[in-house]
């Protein structure tokens, strides 16, 4: 028991009361869930690896947007981690591809562009109509934003980027300036 | 003791801290160096984890108590906004690279306006259009040293004090003297770099705006002086990307 609290403690979020309550939650259910569990756990480690075009996770050699034919191969959007492109499927509206760097370059980490998988976002680029670039909107997401455009300097595509502005459900009192600053300049006509 | 401090602050680094803080090292003008979580900022609806991040320059509030490391946030807005910072690669390169140099420069609790001063007025050049990253830099660098107590002697040899004509560069202090006292392994400093810097030295920071003619030379020597005289400064992890958008 304490060596399954022990490792479920080290997942992030969970503290040890948290493990402690998971812990004992796996002894009151059945020996078959527990080891449906157990296998999806290995089967992650063995199966899933990276696409080998957009770098998403993926059980075969193609992710299943890299694989999907009725994905438009033409229109591609950048984003950071792997997580990005759950909420961009979890939006519905989105039909074209993805490319996952992996990071942000980030100057005070260390982390420079070659850090990042932009060879092979380069490879892709002549291939490509629009580049939606979606980094956050921070002064690392800009710069590496504005290193992708650089990186498509003469190549006659489309780029764009996510527009910044006021969440769905806000106030305009508890929004701060920064982001009613980005919403007002890049306000659109009615 | 215990006290609520506000205070200007420019933020220096900011690290996730469990699900939700953030353990945030600010530049403050009244109160030096200092660390302060944030608890629930990256969860928060207001803005406060965007609002954490270099190199915002915040007014901030927080609690203050005697013989802790770690400092709590109260509040933070923007006390001034630099937007244009993030408008290429070069200038938000350059605000990352100042912006690690103070940090490694300063330390903890130990209050020097002029330096807080002098980061301010590098971001608000930066953010004017249009500026030379590449010259603000060199003036910034040469006025953190300054700043810092270790301003390179410009005018005369630091071993026999003449005027100094042209000059050479001492390998292990970085010195300048002149080329009569030439210590061995020093190397050549040429006139036009020398007298680059005097200018530099002399000018005003507002007198830097627009598009300027940044001497690389010059450039090397001050990123060398400041390796020679701030300790971990010959560290700067953000001086590799900035290296790479010169070329």
């Amino acid at each position: 028991m304490q060596k399954v609290i022990q490792e479920l403690g080290k997942f992030p979020g969970i503290g040890r009361k948290t493990a402690q309550r998971l812990g004992f939650h796996l002894l009151t259910v059945s020996p078959a869930a527990v080891a449906e569990l157990a296998g999806a756990l290995t089967d992650l480690k063995e199966k899933v690896r990276e696409c080998r075009l957009c770098h998403n996770i993926a059980e075969d050699e193609l992710c299943p947007v890299c694989a999907d034919p009725a994905r438009d191969p033409r229109t591609v959007c950048v984003v950071e981690r792997v997580i990005d492109i759950l909420m961009f499927e979890r939006m519905g509206e989105y039909r074209g591809r993805y490319h996952v760097l992996g990071g942000i370059i980030s100057p005070l980490d260390g982390i420079a562009p070659a850090d990042l998988n932009l060879d092979d976002l380069t490879t892709r680029l002549p291939d490509i109509d629009e580049l939606i670039i979606a980094t956050p909107p921070s002064i690392e997401g800009d710069t590496t934003a504005h290193y992708i455009a650089g990186l498509a300097e003469n190549l006659p595509l489309q780029i764009t980027r996510l527009a910044r502005g006021l969440p769905m459900g806000s106030n305009l009192e508890y929004t701060d300036e920064a982001t009613l600053a980005n919403a007002y300049s890049g306000r659109v006509e009615l | 003791m215990i006290a609520d401090h506000q205070t200007e602050a420019l933020v220096l680094r900011s690290v996730n801290y469990s699900d939700s803080s953030l353990i945030v090292r600010l530049f403050s003008r009244d109160y030096g160096k200092i660390s302060i979580i944030a608890k629930g900022a990256r969860r928060s609806k207001d803005g406060t984890g965007a609002l954490l991040q270099p190199p915002n320059h915040l007014a901030l509030t927080y609690r203050h108590k005697d013989g802790r490391d770690l400092q709590t946030l109260i509040s933070a807005e923007f006390e001034a906004r630099y937007p244009n910072l993030s408008a290429d690669m070069a200038h938000s390169a350059a605000a990352m690279l100042a912006v690690e140099m103070l940090d490694r420069a300063t330390d903890e609790d130990d209050p020097q306006p002029l330096l807080f001063r002098l980061i301010i007025a590098l971001l608000g050049a930066l953010n004017a259009q249009p500026s030379d990253p590449l010259l603000l830099m060199q003036f910034y660098q040469l006025h953190l040293a300054r700043q810092l107590g270790f301003a390179p002697q410009l005018d005369t040899c630091i071993h026999c004090g003449r005027p100094l004509v042209s000059a050479v560069v001492e390998l292990v202090a970085g010195h300048l003297s002149c080329p009569g006292c030439r210590p061995e392994g020093s190397r050549q400093l040429d006139r036009q770099t020398l007298a680059y810097l005097r200018q530099l030295e002399r000018t005003h920071i507002n007198q830097l705006a627009g598009p300027g003619q940044a001497s690389p030379a010059a450039g090397d020597y001050l990123l060398e002086h400041l390796f020679n005289h701030v300790d971990g400064m010959s560290r700067l992890k953000s001086l590799t990307f900035w290296r790479e958008i010169q070329t």
